[in-house]
């Protein structure tokens, strides 16, 4: 019998330097400044001080990035593998999923189809320049999809970019808030439908006659101001702003008020691109197509990251990618992916059934670097793939 | 054992109210003498055991099944999560009423609701790549209430002790907590958010889905709720009685329909009872008068029971599996 499970060490491999065997206890404040407190019903969090609370990893990525950056070595590209255990709560989620309305987005929540709280992950994460690492990313997604049919399973491959939802978004110009929210919103089920609703709608501005105020003066005036003001009240400044700060977003504030809307136009472009899900080389001509409309004011952005999407696209068919689509509207859940992102899919174990995926994430390995010492060049980026050995093997069955 | 298990708060004042609460219902709760000083018994109700426990101890206990029924905080309660779903509020109680809220600094006087609390928190997240800092106990109330308002770049801190104390103290930037006056929130120089207002909470009368309700146990809950209902009823109801006197009886049926009163079991020929709501009954008085009847007199009910009690049936029916 071919053993799913060595195919996909093999895979790995391929791709990496290093095998390495992270501890199955990280550190939960990674998790819930990385992915927020939904981590908390979703991974399996060990009681303990905050700083020093535990969690059984529910991934293997972040812990991967962490032994990743153990490395003073920065000077070539490397890659590290992994065989290993992830641990994620299953029944919290289906509900999670109940109670939010996820059609609207087809976002992939960690292990949604899984009944099991602990599984097998093989993958392997490649670290490289950025002007190495686009070149990268087919490479990895054919890995895993290579795999899969060496032991006979032809998966369905969805693919997606968040750099091209970002650019969507970034092309309307909506004022803010609605960019920074529907950015957010994007790895939350439903959660794009939702942002988009209350754009629609949005509350009047609130008046803020000090903001308005205080908008007309220089900046240190301003800031003098809201000191007597305190002063006066005899308020003590608590918590984790300034008073420059607070002072800041009060102009911000007054000035808002004379703020535009988001235009309905806008809005509508954006539910219809992130909506779109085809075969990949249907999908970016719809995009471009949106890209050229009146509404999508800066489309500059989108048009280069759809050409990097069609880029990626043209290496992945010439590897024989059988069933594909892509949508602007398709992320992964555990929102720290920031590029290209992929799902490999056994339809015969069930809808939206995952035997893995994976993606790129930037912004994640600058982002815990953050707070530990060793940091990589700014100038460095990440992609990886983690698949389930099991579901491999089953779907092989 | 007992055929029914009552847990009630065992120190400050929501054992005073609960305690004087059950007196009022005529369902005195007295200490054991001496043997144990956390059960006791209640006036009329030899099946009933009664523990005194902590607010806590008695959501949790609930929530396990180990008592029948429990007067506890309705924020301690929803707390549960899905547990909670293990939880019947058979009867709000009116005291211990608190708000849970969001409140933040108050110098901060750019932020007066959750959206202002969801852009600076996305703010600082982009300044400083840190969270928000949540200190709070509630923290699934928390999470959901914040997730329902879109705020995410938020970090809950737990905090066991004095959640107010914590963004003087450095350790949060804004908190989740109970308050009743504001007063506690404005000493540490902070303020609640127009829309942060989580949960109206009260003392909560509630029975566990997960303890074992043998027939006699729901039995004699459903004949406290019946009392308890009763009581309620004689407090908010008078009784009015009158000689017909030269009034016209379908004259008289029509102001007791007209005032929400319901004819009494005192009615027979001659003379009309009804029962009215206690801030109808002068009004009703003097119009049942105009009519022509007389002498009327008005008095008070310490119990009304009615044949089938609405408190007791719906608890029986929330009990009952399906």
């Amino acid at each position: 019998m071919i053993d799913a499970a060595q195919r996909l060490r093999d895979a790995a491999g391929a791709l990496a330097t290093t095998w390495i065997d992270p501890p199955v206890l990280q550190p939960a404040g990674l998790y819930l400044e990385l992915a927020g407190e939904d981590i908390r019903a979703r991974a399996f969090m060990l009681a303990g001080d905050d700083d020093a609370a535990l969690c059984l990893r529910p991934d293997m990525t972040a812990p991967a990035v962490r032994e990743a950056l153990k490395r003073n070595d920065w000077s070539a590209p490397f890659g590290l593998a992994y065989d290993g255990l992830v641990f994620r709560r299953q029944n919290i989620q289906a509900q999670d999923i109940q109670a939010q309305n996820i059609q609207a987005q087809n976002i992939q929540v960690l292990g949604d189809s899984a009944k099991e709280s602990e599984f097998r992950q093989i993958g392997a994460e490649v670290f490289a320049p950025l002007t190495d690492i686009a070149a990268r990313e087919a490479d990895i997604a054919i890995a895993a999809l290579d795999a899969c049919r060496a032991v006979g399973v032809q998966p369905r491959m969805r693919l997606g970019d968040v750099a091209v939802f970002e650019a969507v978004v970034h092309a309307c110009a909506l004022p803010e808030p609605w960019t920074r929210r529907l950015k957010r919103a994007f790895s939350r089920p439903g959660g794009l439908a939702t942002v988009l609703r209350e754009a629609a709608a949005p509350p009047a501005p609130e008046e803020s006659i000090l903001g308005e105020a205080l908008a007309a003066l220089p900046d240190e005036r301003a800031e003098a101001v809201v000191e007597e003001l305190l002063a006066d009240a005899r308020i003590v400044l608590v918590g984790g702003r300034t008073v420059a700060e607070i002072a800041a977003r009060l102009r911000e504030k007054g000035r808002a008020m004379h703020a535009p809307r988001a235009e309905a136009a806008a809005l509508a472009l954006i539910a219809e691109a992130t909506a779109i899900e085809a075969a990949p080389g249907a999908a970016l001509a719809q995009l471009r197509e949106i890209a050229a409309r009146p509404s999508a004011k800066n489309p500059a952005a989108l048009l280069a990251a759809l050409d990097r999407a069609s880029a990626r696209w043209d290496a992945v068919r010439r590897a024989d990618a059988p069933d594909a689509t892509f949508s602007a509207g398709f992320g992964r859940g555990l929102a720290y992916y920031d590029g290209f992102v992929f799902e490999l899919e056994a339809p015969q174990l069930g809808a939206r059934a995952s035997l893995g995926g994976g993606g790129r994430y930037d912004g994640l390995l600058q982002s815990i670097t953050s707070s530990q010492n060793n940091r990589p060049p700014a100038a460095w980026g990440a992609a990886g793939f983690a698949m389930r050995p099991a579901r491999v093997a089953e779907a092989a069955r | 054992m007992s055929a029914l298990t009552i847990a009630v708060p065992s120190k400050g004042r929501l054992q005073e109210q609960t305690l004087a609460f059950f007196a009022d219902c005529g369902l005195a709760i007295s200490q054991d003498g001496g043997k144990r000083g956390y059960v006791a018994r209640m006036a009329g109700q030899a099946e009933v055991e009664v523990r005194l426990l902590s607010a806590g101890d008695i959501t949790a206990a609930l929530r396990d099944g180990d008592v029948h029924v429990g007067v506890t905080g309705e924020d301690l309660l929803r707390e549960l999560g899905p547990a909670f779903e293990r939880i019947v509020m058979v009867k709000p109680l009116g005291f211990g009423r608190a708000d849970l809220v969001v409140a933040a600094p108050a110098a901060w006087l750019d932020v007066t609701t959750m959206a202002d609390l969801d852009e600076v928190s996305a703010a600082m997240r982009a300044r400083t790549g840190k969270r928000l800092r949540v200190a709070t106990k509630y923290l699934k109330q928390t999470h959901a209430f914040l997730d329902g308002r879109g705020v995410d770049d938020y970090r809950i801190v737990e905090s066991l002790g004095a959640t107010e104390g914590a963004p003087a103290a450095g350790v949060a930037d804004v908190i989740v907590d109970i308050t009743t006056t504001g007063q506690t929130l404005a000493a540490n120089h902070l303020k609640t958010l127009t829309d942060g207002l989580i949960l109206k909470s009260q003392a909560q009368l509630a029975a566990s889905r997960a303890a074992t309700w043998a027939p006699a146990a729901k039995a004699t809950f459903a004949a406290i709720l019946n009392q308890i209902e009763a009581r309620e009823q004689g407090r908010s109801l008078k009784l009015v009685r009158a000689a017909v006197g030269a009034a016209s009886p379908e004259a008289l049926s029509q102001l007791v329909a007209r005032i929400g009163g319901r004819l009494a079991s005192e009615s027979e020929p001659g003379l009309i009872a009804f029962y009215c709501p206690v801030e109808r009954a002068p009004d009703a008085s003097a119009a049942a008068a105009a009519l022509g009847a007389g002498p009327v007199g008005v008095f008070g009910s310490d119990y009304v029971f009615e044949r089938v009690g609405t408190l007791s049936a719906r608890f029986v029916e929330a009990i009952t599996p399906h």
